[in-house]
């Protein structure tokens, strides 16, 4: 019944493929004719896009029962021994291969012209500070419209009229759907306003696909009217079925997944602090308890520990998105919390920004932020002000391409600031190299120093930040050479500024500090693991690992307390960590307790290490020496 | 005979127009039923339900003992369906009308469909909005029939064909079909057509089933009765069933269903000096049962 309709279908819409083959004979035509001319072959080029295939779709989807209206063949079909929704679906189904043969030789076209060769790559149209691509345009969109044409092709023999409505019917529900989602993404309610439109554009044609399948098995077409109520009430009780699932399952996992997502840790030699949206956690590694310090909900997770001190950043829906962020101080054990700043007063220079990242200083008394978006016309952006709440000072870093900022580590008894800033990368711009810089800011006369470029992820780490406290730190990055075209691990002596590439034979994909800052273990991009000492003043080991999980290299390695490597492995389902000796050598595989293919980071802290089931989000430590897992979170 | 298809309590309104109401109808195997109707009287709608194209508002329709639903499909198997106008798919050819039905059916007879089309003088390449009202009808009827059905519905088809074209289509294909055991409902309103086919008449009017009744025997019993008196007739005759009645001075003609040899007694007590009882033929018994 499908093939024969195929054929039928393909017969009666041999005009109107013609026609499409006819328009894109013109344009390529047209093409042909204005190769020289590139704002002509534009303009044919966004016409070719933006109007074809949306215009064909709407004519081909419209005529699917318009025209079995036209000469009463629906009543025929319909007292054929086969269920009404199997002709649905057949005459859908037929005029979706003519759409398919259509949308191939468009793109055919595309392909084979070289004024629309690059089309697919380069093509964009912008739309809600996205880009919709080519593959929007060109496949997504026309199915979107043929099927919402093709659904309303119910409710009227003039095809033309069903393809101005279903053009209508698809404006205004996009239209609609984007105000509101886009209205609760500024309340803060929605957490991903544009997957959910784009959701929502493929559940509306699908809506009024299901309206239109029971229309046909349950109204009456001989009634205009009546078919033309059950289709609307199907279509409405769908519609709205549609927005209410994915509202329900946006918010609650959305908000399930934020609250139970750990975002950040820090680890300490007897505690260790991380955040969920829930608030700040400490599990204390001599008590092996778990206790929540702050129950305030977070930004990602954003705290910062230093001294006997914690910082972090809280924040409060006031019904806009734009709502007011705390940052917030306490002991580390949790006790004597208040408010350093708040972004809600409205003579305050925060007034309305948003806080993140943040960093302590090594003993505790002074705190590092950034405040971006501050609606007035504040120009700093890096602020520090005293954990007692006094002192507030704010710092024109001058980086006007800036992205993001994350903070290292106060320097030179609190006199200056590191911090790392990645540059915006331009839409479409292939330009991967984009790199980070390493900055120094000077506290006190407010200069700024860019101390390194072209830093490539893990973008940085610096020594223990109390070691650091005195100047005489180093911090190490990866930083792409273009001589070599390697990622090379370099350590900055912050005494002297010079700069020492660490292995310059192979590119470095991720690098630790050991926990005296003395030692740095690194991977390459040829599966080696090295270790780098300072005080023997170059490579102390060097060894090929083969059968370790470095999928994620930055994520790969972490040195105990007392000095050993920790690396994953992953044999089948089974994951495990493994702890090598100073020689690099295996001494003990601990068995995850859970399997996930998901690689996690390993922390450790004391004689334990810490690993996240991502999956699960559950946090794991394990007593590396008794091999005891504990649940964490 | 056993019964085919009947209807329970039938009703069917479009918007606040009742069409029918409290429809009850009973076909059996072998037979020809003549649906009977004025225009819009609700034969094409009341086809339209029982071939499930259109839901009805309330009552049960029965195929062989089993219910139906709007949404039942596999009766159809044994349902061919002759519509009003049967003139759509112009641009195939007649061999792919044909096999495009025949993708619908499993009892479909590809040798039947071939022979058809040879009796009806139909070329299998012949595209189809080439060819006469007379030959798309035929074309029709060659698709219903190679699907051998069990029911056949005509849906007033023969409106607007010749007079020949009629009569062969009448006297050929119906007659044969019912010879063989297909039930055949045929609706329409030129109902001279039915009289030498039909078995069995329905006449819907005004939203109700007025006649349910075999040929024969309505024939048997609806009479026209022609009455002259020395002055003026009666005022009433004073007896039922009396379906037209028209005056004209002394003179007074009545139509009478049931007709019986009582009925005559009684028109004889009022003296009249005449009295001539006709039967009637199929189209002037449909007149005077819609003529109230």
């Amino acid at each position: 019944m499908f093939k024969k309709m195929i054929v039928k279908e393909w017969k009666e819409k041999s005009g109107l493929f013609l026609f499409a083959l006819a328009v894109l004979g013109l344009f390529f035509i047209a093409f042909s004719a204005y190769t020289q001319d590139k704002d002509a072959l534009d303009l044919l080029a966004s016409t070719l896009l933006l109007v074809f295939p949306p215009v064909f779709s709407l004519l081909l989807g419209a005529s699917g029962f318009s025209s079995e209206f036209q000469d009463g063949a629906w009543a025929f079909l319909f007292s054929r021994p086969v269920k009404k929704w199997r002709v649905w679906l057949a005459k859908y189904l037929s005029l979706l291969t003519v759409l398919i043969a259509v949308i191939f030789l468009f793109v055919l076209l595309t392909q084979l012209h070289p004024a629309l060769k690059p089309a697919p790559d380069t093509f964009n149209f912008p739309l809600l500070d996205k880009n919709v691509s080519y593959g929007i345009l060109a496949f997504v969109l026309p199915l979107v419209l043929f099927t919402t044409a093709f659904s309303l092709s119910i409710l009227s023999e003039k095809t033309y009229v069903v393809a101005f409505l279903a053009a209508v019917v698809w404006i205004f529900l996009q239209v609609t759907v984007t105000l509101a989602t886009m209205s609760l993404y500024d309340r803060g309610i929605f957490s991903s306003a544009f997957s959910l439109i784009s959701i929502l554009s493929l559940l509306f044609p699908v809506s009024l696909a299901l309206a239109s399948l029971i229309t046909v098995n349950r109204a009456d077409f001989s009634q205009p009217k009546r078919r033309a109520w059950v289709f609307t009430k199907s279509a409405v009780v769908f519609i709205l079925a549609s927005v209410g699932l994915v509202a329900l399952f946006e918010l609650g996992t959305s908000k399930f997944q934020r609250e139970r997502y750990v975002y950040n840790l820090e680890v300490r030699n007897d505690a260790f602090y991380f955040a969920t949206e829930r608030g700040f956690f400490r599990f204390d590694l001599a008590g092996r308890q778990t206790e929540q310090i702050a129950r305030h909900p977070s930004v990602w997770g954003q705290m910062s520990l230093g001294g006997d001190k914690l910082a972090f950043v809280s924040y409060h829906f006031t019904g806009k998105w734009r709502g007011f962020a705390g940052l917030r101080i306490m002991n580390s054990d949790g006790k004597e919390e208040r408010s350093l700043v708040g972004t809600e007063n409205q003579d305050s220079p925060l007034y309305g920004g948003f806080i993140y990242p943040v960093c302590v200083s090594p003993r505790g008394d002074k705190v590092a932020f950034i405040a971006r978006y501050v609606p007035k016309t504040t120009v700093e952006e890096l602020w520090v002000i005293n954990s007692d709440g006094s002192g507030l000072k704010g710092y024109d870093l001058g980086i006007r391409d800036a992205d993001y900022y994350l903070f290292i580590s106060f320097g030179e008894s609190n006199r200056v600031l590191f911090l790392v800033c990645t540059a915006k990368i331009k839409p479409g711009s292939k330009d991967r190299r984009a790199g980070a810089r390493l900055l120094r800011v000077n506290l006190e006369s407010g200069h700024v120093d860019v101390l390194a470029d072209q830093i490539r992820k893990p973008y940085v780490a610096s020594m223990p930040p109390e070691d650091m406290a005195s100047g005489a730190g180093r911090i190490a990055y990866i930083q792409y050479d273009e001589a070599t075209s390697r990622d090379v691990l370099t350590v900055l002596d912050l005494g002297t500024l010079e700069k020492q590439t660490v292995y310059p034979e192979d590119s470095v994909t991720a690098f630790r500090w050991n926990k005296s800052g003395d030692k740095l273990a690194f991977l390459t991009a040829s599966s080696r693991l090295g270790v780098f000492s300072f005080a023997e003043g170059g490579i102390i080991q060097m060894k090929e690992i083969t059968g370790y999980d470095i999928r994620w290299p930055s994520e790969a390695l972490e040195w105990t307390s007392d000095g050993r490597l920790i690396l994953r492995k992953l044999e089948g389902e089974v994951s495990s960590i493994c702890l090598l000796d100073a020689n690099l050598t295996e001494q003990k595989a601990i068995r995850l307790p859970f399997s996930s293919y998901f690689a996690s980071r390993i922390w450790s802290a004391g004689q334990y290490a810490i690993v996240e089931d991502t999956e699960r989000h559950q946090l794991w430590g394990v007593n590396l020496e008794t091999e005891q897992w504990l649940r964490i979170y | 005979m056993s019964e085919l298809l009947k209807t329970i309590g039938l009703s069917k309104s479009f918007g606040r127009h009742l069409v029918f109401s409290d429809l009850n109808i009973k076909l059996t195997a072998g037979k020809v039923y003549g649906l009977l109707g004025l225009n819009g009287e609700g034969k094409t709608t009341l086809i339209r339900i029982l071939l499930g194209v259109i839901p009805a508002d309330s009552g049960e329709i029965h195929y062989k003992d089993s219910a139906l639903s709007f949404r039942s499909a596999a009766y159809k198997e044994e349902v061919g369906y002759i519509p009003e106008d049967p003139f759509f798919f112009g641009g195939m050819r007649v061999g792919e009308l044909l096999d495009f039905n025949a993708a619908f059916y499993r009892r479909w007879d590809g040798r039947r469909a071939e022979d058809l089309l040879k009796r009806f003088s139909l070329h299998r390449k012949a595209r189809i909005k080439t060819l006469s009202r007379g030959m798309k009808l035929r074309l029709e009827m060659a698709v219903a029939l190679a699907a051998r059905p069990a029911l056949l519905v005509l849906d007033d088809p023969t409106s607007g064909l010749d007079v020949p074209t009629r009569h062969d289509f009448l006297q050929d294909i119906i007659r044969e079909l019912a010879d063989s055991g297909t039930t055949v409902l045929f609706s329409t309103h030129l109902v001279h057509e039915l009289e030498r086919i039909v078995d069995h008449l329905f006449i819907l009017h005004r939203g109700r089933l007025i006649l349910d009744e075999e040929h024969e025997a309505v024939k048997r019993s609806t009479r026209r009765v022609r009455l002259a008196f020395q002055g003026d007739p009666p005022q009433t005759l004073g007896m039922d069933g009396v379906l037209v009645e028209t005056r004209d001075g002394p003179r007074m003609e009545i139509v009478v269903y049931p007709w019986s040899d009582d009925k005559k007694k009684k028109i004889e007590e009022f003296s009249p000096t005449r009295l001539d009882v006709d039967p009637l033929t199929l189209e002037e018994i449909f007149r005077s049962f819609v003529a109230g």
